[in-house]
C-alpha cells in the first residue's frame, strides 16, 4: 500500500485541482508540501519559566490533549524543536538564556509568548523583569491572559500552523527599541501622546478622521417614501 | 482606623523567658522589646547580635532550632526611627512551640553586622539576599555576593530610594559556578536554568569525579521578579493576585496566608463560613501541590505515566475553582477578611466529585509507585537529611516532617479552625526521597479527611467580614446610597488603613511553613513585605545533599524537594 | 497663655487660640467642614463639637476659645455620635455622585464618612431634594445639590477679594447658593473657590473631568507667575502637569493663588516644547546632539572673550544665575538681565491680594546675585555698534521686543536657552534644549526676598536640561569650572560666595521657605 492510500476516497476530494485518478495522483509545489509537513507536525519546546509553565502542563496533559493538533512531541532541546513555547516572566538574568536558546534552534522556527508576562512584562514592571521577551526575540503569536487558558494555547498552535502555512515569520524583535529606552521598557505616556497628537494632526491634514475614531458604515439612503407615513 | 500604637507590654507565658533569658545573658544590651499582636520582637545591640542568636538557639529552655527567616528592613526618612536599616530574624522552637522576632537597627553610613552562618546553617543565604537587596554587609560571611539579582546589577534594589523599575540589562550569564581543581581531571557539569530537570528556572553546577558529584554550587534568581518590591506600591488588597504566583502549584495557600497575616495585622477576623471554605479550598490546593509534585518528581525519572494519570483529579479540582471564582490556576479568590464572593450552589457536589477523582488517581498513583521495585531503588536512602540540619537550614513542611520532625502550623498553631478537624501528622523515620514521598501521599488522604470533615459542617452565613474600614459595600447598596458609594469609593482608591505596626502571619503552605513579615505604618500599602517562602531553606540545602551522590540522584532528589521557582525567587 | 487638656495631651497655647486650632497644634484632626485657617470663623457647619468637662452640652471646637484647665474630648462616644449624625444629616440630600464628581478623591464628606461616619443609609433615593446642577459660573462649576451650605466659598468673596458674589437663597432644605442672575466669576481669584469648597459643589472648569486626583502625585513648588512667588503644588502624573494648587504658607500667600498663576502648568507639557539642540548651518538650521552644540557655543564665546555679551534672564533659579554669571566672568564678557529699573515693579502690586506687576519668579534673586553689571541697554548699544561677537542669552524674552531685534541682527552669533519653539528663535544661530521650572531643582527669591524652594516633578522632555547645568557645561569647554554636579551642590557654593544667602542649603530652606535679612535688602539695591 503506497503512502497515497492513505488519502484515497477519504481526505482529498477527486474534484479538487491537482488531484488526479480519483486521488491516486495528487500534484501540488514542493514547498506546499513541505509547509504542510511542518504545520502538522510542530514540535515544541516549553521554556517554562513560571505559573504559565504549569498551565502549560494541563495543556499537553490529558484534557486537553494537545496530539490532536500533532505537537505533543515536547522537546527539552532547542535543537529538535522548531517552535518556543515561553511560558513565563523572563526577568533580566534569565533574558540572555533565553536568547541563547532561541538561537540554538533550528531554522525555521516560531516563537509563542504565552502570558502576559512573556509579552509585556505583566503587572511586574519593576527592576527586575523583562517588559516583554520581544525586547531580544521575534515574537509569532502573543497569547494573552495570567496565565492563559489552554484553550487560548490551542487557538496559539493553530495560529502558528496558519502562519507556518503561509510561510511567515517573525524575525526582527519587535520590542528591541524599549532595551535601555528612558523608562525602562515602559510606556511613556508622554512621549506615546505626543506622538499620538502628531499623528492626529497628520490624519487630520489627510482628510482622516483622528486615531480611534471609526467611520461607520453609511448604509444607503433609503427612497423617500411617496405617502407621508401617519403610524 | 483607630491609632492602635505599638507599645511596650509586659510579655506573658512562654515568651516572659525568652525576655528573662537574653536579659540575663546580654544585660543592657537588650534594648527594646515589643509585643504586638501576640507577636514578640526583641530589639538588641548590633555587637550582641550573634550572641542573641546563639542563645535563642541553644538555651535549653528556648530551643530556638528552626530558623525561619532572616531579612532587611530600611526605614528611610522614618521620624521614629534612629538608624535606617534594621536587620530581622524570625526563630520557632519546635519543642516550646513558640516563635521570635530579634531585631537589630544598622546605621546608613555602617551597615555591618556579625553574620548567622554560624549559628544557622540556613543563614548563608538569606544573608547574601539582605546583602543583594538592601547593601547590608555580613561580617565573615564565607560568600557574600549577589543572589537574586544578576552580576551587572548596579545597587541595591530594595531600598527605598532605588526607583522600582530601573533595570540594568544583562549581557552574558554567569558562565563558571565552580572551577576544577589544578591537576584534577574531574568534569564540571552544568544543569539549568532551562533543563527540564529543573523545574522551572534553578541552576546548579556539579563537580564530577566520574558519576560522583564531588562539589555542587546552586544558582537561583532566574525568576526573581520582585513581588516584595511590588508589594511596597500596592495597596493590602492589590497585593492578592501578586501572592497567587509565588507557590503557583497552589494558589489559594497563598493567598490564604496573606489574607491571615493582615487580618492579623488589622484584627479583624473572617466569618467562620469564609474560613471554613479557606480550609476547604487550601486543602485541595495542597493536593493539587503534592499531586504535582510527585508526578513531576518520576516524569523527570522517566515515568510519564502517572503524570497523565494525577492530571485528571488536577483538572477536577481546576474546575472546582473555576466554578467559585472564574479562574483555574491563579485564583485571586480571597479578600481581606473573607473571600471575593460565595461558593456556588453546588459546592458541595463538586467537591465531592473532585474527592473521588482525588482517591481514585492517588490509589491509581500509589499502585504505580509505592512498591515499584525500580521507583523504590531510585529514592530509598537518596538525599538523607538528618533532622538537626533540616532545622537549622529552616527545612518546613513535608521534607522537615520526612525527616522525623512533627511540626504543622495546622497542628501547633491552629489558624483557620484547623483545631476543629481531626487530621494526622505523617512524619518519616530516615529522612531520604522516599520518605519525603511518603509524607505527602499520607498527608493527600489527610487533607481528604479534612475536607470530608469541613464540608459536613460547613457553617451558614456572610463569606466576609461586615467591618466597613475592610470590606466593600454590596454593589445594590453602592448603586443606591451615597453612604455605601463614598464608602466604595475610599476603599478602592486609598485602601484599607491597617494600624502602624508588624506582624509575622504564617500558614501552613504546601511546602510548609508560609510566612508573611508586613511592616504597617499606617498608611495605604504596607512598608515592607517578607515572604518566608520554604523553598528557600530547603533548595538552599540541596548542594549539600548531593555532594558525594551520583549526578542521576541528584535529579530525584531535587524533585522530591518540590522547589517551585515564583516561590523560591520571588 | 492658658493651659488645657485635649485627647489627654496636655499643651500650652497663645491665648485666643480656638479649640481646633490648639487640637492641630497637638496633632489632632478635628473634623469640620466650615472651618478654614484662613477665612474667619462661621461656625455653621456643626461638625467639630467636641465634649469640654463641665460644660452641659457639646461646643463647636472652631469657635471655643481655649480657657485655662479645659479638659476636651473629640473622641469620646457623645462627641463620635454628634459627628455621625452631623454628618448623617449633611448627606440626607447629597446625590449619588461620586462616580462623576471630581472632587471625589479630596471630597471631606468621603474623608469624614470614612473617619467618623461609616453608618448605614437611611434615606431612598427617590426621597432626596433635587437642586440646581452644572451652573456655568465661568471659571466656577456650580452644582447646588453637593453643597453643604458651610458658607465657605461667601466669606471667601466677601473677606479676601471683596467681591461678595455668592449668596445664600430659599430657606430651610432647599437653600442653595446663588450668584446674581447666576453671572460668572470674574475676578482673578476665582480658582480658590473650587480649593476652599469642601465638597464638588464648586469645581474648576478647567481641571473638570480630567483626571481622578487619586492618580496624581504632589510636588512642592513656587509659582513663576510673579514676583510674589506663591507657593504651589504641581499635581502630576506620567510626568504631565495636570494642575497647580496652592500650598498654605502663612508669610507668602497665605492658601490662595492667583488664576493667570494656575494657567502656568499649560506651558509645561505642549508639544512645542525644544526637546534637542540646533545649529544654524548653511541653509537652515542642523539639529545637533546638546554636547555638540555646547561645543560650538564654547568655541565662540571663547573666541569673543571681552567682545561676548550675557543676557539672564529672571525667569531662571538661583542655580542657573549663578552659573551663568560664573561663566561670564571666565569669559569675560558683558553680563546683564535688566529691562527698566526692576526696582520698580518689583514689589508694585497688581490688586490687592497676591499679583504683582513684576511678572518674574526670581528678579529679586538676580538682583542679590550681582547680575545688575552692565545694563541690558548698554549691551545693545554695543550689539548695534557691532562690538559684540558673541551673544548668549539665557532666555528668548528679549528677542520677543521686536524693538531689539535690530541690534541682535549685528551680532555674528547669538546662542539661546530656550524652553519652547517660536518665531522668535529665528534670528539665533544655536539653539539649547532647557528644562521648566517644575522639571529642575532650585531655588527662587521672592519680593520680600524670601528664598524659596522649587523642586522636580517628572524629568524633562528629551535632552532638555537645567539651565545651570547648560551654563556649567559651557564654563568648563571655556576653561572654567563649577566643582557642583547637582542643583543642591550649586547652591551650596552659590550660598557661599554670596554673602546674604550665608549658611543656608536646602534643608535649612524646608518647605515654606527663608527670609533673607532685610538690611541686606537695602544694601543690596545700594549695591545696585
Amino acid at each position: 500500500m503506497g503512502l497515497l492510500d492513505l488519502f484515497r476516497g477519504k481526505f482529498v476530494d477527486p474534484t479538487w485541482p491537482g488531484v488526479h485518478e480519483g486521488g491516486d495522483i495528487i500534484t501540488t509545489r514542493l514547498d506546499a508540501l513541505v509547509k504542510w509537513g511542518r504545520k502538522s507536525s510542530v514540535w515544541p519546546m516549553p521554556f517554562g519559566t513560571a505559573c504559565c509553565a504549569i498551565e502549560f502542563m494541563a495543556f499537553t496533559a490529558s484534557h486537553y490533549d494537545v496530539a490532536r493538533f500533532g505537537s505533543e512531541v515536547l522537546r527539552f532541546s532547542p535543537r529538535q524543536a522548531d517552535l518556543m513555547f515561553v511560558a513565563g516572566t523572563i526577568p533580566d538574568k534569565l533574558a540572555p538564556v533565553l536568547r541563547t536558546i532561541y538561537d540554538q534552534m533550528p531554522e525555521p522556527k516560531w516563537v509563542v509568548s504565552m502570558g502576559v508576562c512573556a509579552s509585556s512584562g505583566g503587572f511586574y514592571r519593576s527592576y527586575h523583569v523583562m517588559q516583554g521577551i520581544d525586547e531580544i526575540v521575534p515574537v509569532d503569536v502573543y497569547v494573552p491572559g495570567c496565565p492563559p487558558s489552554p484553550e487560548g494555547l490551542l487557538m496559539a498552535i493553530m495560529k502558528i500552523q496558519e502562519r507556518i502555512q503561509r510561510g511567515q515569520q517573525a524575525r526582527e524583535p519587535q520590542g528591541r527599541h524599549r532595551v535601555g529606552a528612558p523608562g525602562d521598557g515602559a510606556i511613556d505616556r508622554r512621549a506615546r501622546r505626543n506622538a499620538w497628537g502628531t499623528d492626529d494632526a497628520q490624519r487630520v491634514q489627510q482628510g482622516l478622521p483622528p486615531r480611534g475614531v471609526l467611520n461607520l458604515r453609511v448604509l444607503p439612503e433609503e427612497p423617500a417614501e411617496t405617502e407621508p407615513h401617519h403610524g | 482606623m483607630a491609632s492602635v500604637v505599638e507599645a511596650p507590654a509586659a510579655p506573658s507565658g512562654a515568651t516572659s523567658a525568652v525576655v528573662r533569658i537574653l536579659r540575663e545573658r546580654l544585660g543592657d544590651r537588650v534594648l527594646d522589646v515589643r509585643e504586638f499582636r501576640g507577636d514578640l520582637a526583641i530589639t538588641v545591640d548590633r555587637r550582641a547580635w550573634v550572641e542573641a542568636a546563639r542563645t535563642l538557639r541553644d538555651d535549653p529552655e528556648l530551643d530556638f532550632r528552626l530558623f525561619l527567616d532572616l531579612c532587611g528592613v530600611d526605614y528611610l526618612d522614618k521620624e521614629d526611627r534612629a538608624e535606617r536599616f534594621e536587620v530581622v530574624l524570625h526563630a520557632y522552637s519546635v519543642s516550646k512551640k513558640h516563635h521570635v522576632r530579634l531585631k537589630v537597627a544598622l546605621p546608613e553610613a555602617d551597615p555591618t553586622l556579625g553574620t548567622l552562618c554560624g549559628v544557622y546553617k540556613g543563614a548563608n543565604w538569606f544573608e547574601r539576599e539582605a546583602w543583594d537587596l538592601y547593601g547590608i554587609v555580613f561580617q565573615g560571611h564565607p560568600n557574600l555576593t549577589r543572589i537574586l539579582t544578576h552580576d551587572d546589577f548596579v545597587g541595591h534594589p530594595m531600598r527605598k530610594d532605588y526607583p522600582t523599575a530601573k533595570r540594568h540589562v544583562l549581557k552574558r550569564p554567569k558562565e563558571w559556578l565552580l572551577s576544577v581543581p589544578e591537576g584534577s581531571e574531574h568534569l564540571i557539569v552544568n544543569i539549568g536554568p532551562s533543563h527540564p530537570a529543573m523545574h522551572g528556572t534553578f541552576r546548579i553546577q556539579a563537580l564530577m569525579d566520574g558519576e560522583t558529584i564531588q562539589d555542587a554550587q546552586a544558582e537561583i534568581g532566574y525568576m526573581h521578579r520582585n513581588f516584595e518590591k511590588m508589594a511596597e506600591s500596592r495597596t493590602y488588597w492589590q497585593i492578592i493576585p501578586y501572592t497567587d504566583r509565588l507557590n503557583y502549584c497552589s494558589s489559594f495557600m497563598n493567598g490564604h496566608g496573606w489574607a491571615l497575616a493582615v487580618e492579623k495585622l488589622l484584627g479583624v477576623p473572617a466569618p467562620p463560613r469564609a474560613e471554613a471554605v479557606r480550609v476547604i479550598l487550601s486543602e485541595f490546593s495542597r493536593i493539587m501541590d503534592h499531586l504535582i509534585a510527585i508526578s513531576t518528581n518520576v516524569v523527570d525519572l522517566g515515568a510519564i505515566t502517572p503524570f497523565f494519570v494525577v492530571f485528571r483529579a488536577r483538572e477536577d479540582i481546576y474546575e472546582l475553582l473555576d466554578a467559585c471564582c472564574g479562574a483555574r490556576l491563579t485564583v485571586s479568590y480571597v479578600r481581606i477578611g473573607g473571600l471575593a464572593a460565595d461558593v456556588p450552589d453546588d459546592f458541595e457536589a463538586r467537591c465531592r466529585k473532585a474527592l473521588d477523582s482525588i482517591r481514585d488517581v492517588t490509589l491509581q498513583a500509589e499502585k504505580l509507585l509505592t512498591r515499584n521495585p525500580i521507583f523504590a531503588n531510585r529514592f530509598r536512602d537518596i538525599g538523607v537529611m538528618s533532622a538537626d540540619d533540616a532545622l537549622s537550614y529552616g527545612w518546613v513542611g513535608p521534607c522537615l516532617r520526612g525527616s522525623g520532625v512533627a511540626y504543622d502550623v495546622r497542628k501547633d498553631h491552629p489558624y483557620s479552625g484547623y483545631d476543629g478537624y481531626d487530621f494526622d501528622v505523617p512524619i518519616g523515620t530516615v529522612g531520604d526521597c522516599y520518605d519525603r514521598y511518603l509524607v505527602r501521599i499520607e498527608e493527600i488522604y489527610q487533607s481528604v479527611r479534612i475536607i470530608e470533615q469541613a464540608l459536613a459542617k460547613l457553617p451558614k452565613g456572610p463569606v466576609i467580614t461586615d467591618d466597613k474600614r475592610v470590606a466593600l459595600p454590596p454593589k445594590s447598596e453602592v448603586y443606591s446610597n451615597i453612604e455605601a458609594l463614598m464608602n466604595h469609593f475610599k476603599l478602592v482608591y486609598e485602601g484599607i488603613l491597617p494600624p502602624p505596626g508588624e506582624v509575622y502571619g504564617y500558614t501552613e503552605g504546601a511546602n510548609g511553613e508560609l510566612g508573611f513579615y508586613v511592616v504597617s505604618d499606617g498608611q495605604k500599602c504596607p512598608w515592607r513585605v517578607k515572604v518566608r517562602p520554604p523553598c528557600f531553606n530547603i533548595y538552599q540545602a540541596f548542594p549539600q545533599m548531593i555532594r558525594g551522590g551520583f549526578l542521576a540522584d541528584a535529579v530525584a532528589i531535587i524533585g522530591g524537594l518540590n522547589v517551585v521557582a515564583g516561590e523560591l525567587d520571588r | 497663655m492658658p493651659r488645657c487638656t485635649i485627647d489627654g495631651k496636655e499643651l500650652e497655647v497663645a491665648a485666643g487660640t480656638t479649640v481646633i486650632q490648639a487640637a492641630l497644634q497637638a496633632g489632632i484632626h478635628i473634623p469640620h467642614f466650615c472651618w478654614h485657617p484662613d477665612l474667619p470663623v462661621d461656625g455653621n457647619c456643626r461638625m467639630c463639637l467636641v465634649e469640654v468637662e463641665k460644660m452641659p452640652k457639646l461646643q463647636i471646637a472652631c469657635n471655643t476659645v481655649v480657657a485655662d484647665g479645659m479638659v476636651v474630648r473629640t473622641n469620646s462616644e457623645k462627641a463620635a455620635q454628634a459627628h455621625r449624625t452631623t454628618l448623617e444629616f449633611l448627606l440626607v440630600n447629597h446625590p449619588i455622585d461620586c462616580p462623576v464628581c471630581d472632587q471625589a478623591g479630596e471630597c471631606y464628606l468621603q474623608d469624614q464618612y470614612m473617619d467618623h461616619g461609616l453608618h448605614d443609609s437611611r434615606v431612598e433615593v427617590e426621597e432626596k431634594v433635587r437642586k440646581r446642577k452644572v451652573v456655568d459660573l465661568g471659571p466656577i462649576m456650580l452644582d447646588a445639590e453637593r453643597c453643604v451650605l458651610c458658607s465657605r466659598c461667601l466669606r471667601f468673596e466677601r473677606d479676601v477679594t471683596g467681591t461678595n458674589s455668592f449668596e445664600f437663597v430659599n430657606r430651610g432644605n432647599v437653600t442653595q447658593i446663588a450668584t446674581f442672575e447666576n453671572r460668572p466669576i470674574e475676578h482673578d481669584y476665582a480658582g480658590n473657590l473650587a480649593d476652599v469648597c469642601p465638597v464638588g459643589a464648586l469645581l474648576s472648569h478647567d481641571f473638570r473631568f480630567k483626571m481622578r486626583v487619586w492618580f496624581l502625585k504632589e510636588t512642592e513648588s513656587v509659582c513663576p507667575g510673579c514676583s510674589t512667588g506663591c507657593n504651589v503644588y504641581v499635581d502630576h502624573r506620567d510626568g504631565e502637569a495636570q494642575r497647580l494648587r496652592p500650598r498654605r504658607n502663612v508669610e507668602v500667600n497665605r492658601s490662595w493663588m492667583c488664576d493667570p498663576g494656575r494657567a502656568l502648568y499649560k506651558d509645561i507639557g505642549v508639544t512645542e516644547r525644544l526637546t534637542g539642540a540646533r545649529v544654524r548651518r548653511e541653509g537652515g538650521w542642523d539639529g545637533v546632539a546638546v554636547p555638540e552644540a555646547l561645543d560650538e557655543v564654547a568655541a565662540r564665546l571663547k573666541a569673543a572673550g571681552p567682545r561676548s555679551a550675557f543676557l539672564a534672564t529672571p525667569q531662571a533659579t538661583n542655580e542657573d544665575l549663578f552659573a551663568f554669571k560664573a561663566l561670564a566672568e571666565t569669559v569675560g564678557g558683558m553680563l546683564d538681565f535688566r529691562v527698566g529699573d526692576p526696582h520698580l515693579r518689583l514689589r508694585e502690586r497688581i490688586d490687592h491680594v497676591l499679583q504683582r506687576a513684576d511678572r518674574n519668579p526670581n528678579t529679586q534673586g538676580a538682583l542679590d546675585l550681582g547680575l545688575a553689571r552692565d545694563g541690558v541697554d548698554a549691551v545693545l548699544r554695543r550689539c548695534a555698534a557691532g562690538e559684540i561677537q558673541a551673544l548668549l542669552l539665557q532666555g528668548p524674552e528679549l528677542l520677543r521686543n521686536a524693538d531689539n531685534l535690530d541690534a541682535v541682527a549685528r551680532v555674528p552669533y547669538v546662542a539661546v536657552m530656550a524652553t519652547h519653539e517660536g518665531p522668535e528663535l529665528g534670528p539665533a544661530h544655536a539653539v539649547l534644549p532647557a528644562s521648566m521650572w517644575a522639571e529642575v531643582e532650585g531655588t527662587v527669591t521672592n519680593f520680600q526676598r524670601r528664598v524659596q524652594r522649587l523642586r522636580a516633578a517628572f524629568p524633562a522632555p528629551g535632552d532638555a536640561r537645567p539651565r545651570w547645568e547648560l551654563a556649567a557645561e559651557l564654563l568648563r569647554r571655556c576653561g572654567g569650572t563649577l566643582a557642583a554636579t547637582s542643583a543642591r551642590e550649586v547652591f551650596l557654593r552659590l550660598c557661599a560666595s554670596v554673602p546674604d544667602y550665608a549658611g543656608l542649603d536646602y534643608r535649612a530652606l524646608g518647605s515654606g521657605g527663608r527670609a533673607l535679612r532685610l538690611e541686606g535688602l537695602a544694601a543690596a539695591e545700594a549695591r545696585a
